[in-house]
């Protein structure tokens, strides 16, 4: 309609339009709030390996030539070993390297006679027996024997050395000091060697 | 909501690792030990190594004066039958090998110790009794006479 009020109803029109538009966008809005699907649950899983591992780099065959009786005799080089681990300092304390005989009354076993874990004494002197000390302390967290064990370090366990190593030198000597005589032959044994955490 | 579903899941993840460290043990490695008792076997003089006639020599037996002998032994028994001492004088036929001892035509065994389990450590004193026997020899000229006798252990 045309005149000053056809403007004024054009106007209003164009509000009634515009109204009536904003009323039905808005319920059309609030049926799409708070909307949701149930949720699927994904099972993730991952595990990262912990290691513990003992090497022997050099001396991992020892010999006597020749035993002298009622006397200190040393195995003449050393053993070196090499400890690696990488673990959580959240639940370890410490690394342990254990040595020890599966039968410690017969460490070293000879044609009539054997040597036992109490003569045979070793020393690491950048661990816990810094002095010869015979092989017959008992097991450390399931490892080693009742009486023929011998603990060589305990490594502190924090968060800048979790994953890290050592290498360390063990000594062995047989002290047959107050000993019965051996009988003439060849006497073996196996000293082990293994690493537990606690 | 995905963070969040993001934040729940690494959670769920963590502690399965944890438990496994408590009491974590390495692979076990071994160092072979052996040693060696070497058997061994020794006569001494403990009366001294030298004997003299008394008084001159004569036609007929001279006798020096007893001279004791120690012997001692550690053997291994499994392999050792018998500890033999024996008595020689060096001379130009020689024997040689690892049980033989003594010169031919020069040597005596003064005695041979069977070996057991029981005795396979042991020793034993002996005299021993030394002559120069000139019965019948012609006469000799006048002088001094020296010689060495040697005495060897050795096992069989």
């Amino acid at each position: 309609m045309r005149g000053p009020t056809g403007r004024v109803v054009r106007l209003w029109l164009i509000l009634l339009v515009s109204g009536a538009t904003v009323a039905l966008g808005t319920r059309k809005a609030e049926a799409q709030a708070g909307t949701g699907s149930p949720a699927r649950i994904i099972n993730l899983a991952a595990t990262k390996t912990s290691q513990l591992s003992v090497i022997v780099g050099s001396g991992a065959v020892q010999s006597i030539a020749a035993l002298t009786d009622n006397a200190v005799n040393n195995f003449p080089v050393p053993v070196s070993i090499t400890t690696a681990w990488d673990v959580n300092p959240g639940q370890t304390n410490t690394v342990n390297l254990i040595a020890y005989f599966t039968t410690p009354a017969q460490a070293l076993v000879g044609p009539a006679t054997q040597i036992p874990a109490s003569r045979v004494l070793g020393r690491m002197t950048t661990g816990l027996p810094v002095a010869f000390t015979a092989i017959t302390q008992n097991a450390l967290g399931g490892v080693g024997t009742a009486g023929g064990s011998l603990r060589l370090f305990a490594q502190n366990i924090t968060g800048p050395n979790k994953n890290s190593s050592r290498t360390d030198n063990l000594n062995l000597q047989i002290n047959l000091t107050g000993f019965p005589t051996l009988a003439p032959g060849l006497y073996t044994g196996t000293l082990n060697l293994k690493a537990v955490t606690q | 909501m995905l963070t969040r579903c993001a934040a729940l899941a690494a959670l769920a993840c963590w502690p399965a690792s944890l438990g496994a460290q408590i009491g974590l043990a390495s692979a076990t490695a071994g160092i072979a030990l052996s040693a060696t008792k070497v058997a061994s076997v020794s006569v001494s003089l403990p009366a001294g190594s030298s004997a003299t006639l008394p008084g001159a020599l004569v036609t007929g037996p001279n006798d020096f004066t007893p001279l004791s002998v120690a012997t001692t032994w550690d053997v291994d028994p499994a392999r050792t039958a018998a500890v033999t001492l024996v008595r020689y004088f060096t001379g130009p036929a020689v024997t040689a090998g690892p049980a033989m001892a003594g010169s031919a035509g020069g040597t005596l065994v003064l005695f041979t110790q069977t070996i057991s389990d029981a005795n396979a450590l042991g020793a034993r004193s002996d005299d021993l009794q030394m002559r120069i026997d000139l019965s019948g020899a012609p006469d000799l000229p006048a002088g001094s006479y020296t010689g060495i006798l040697n005495l060897q252990v050795i096992t069989q």
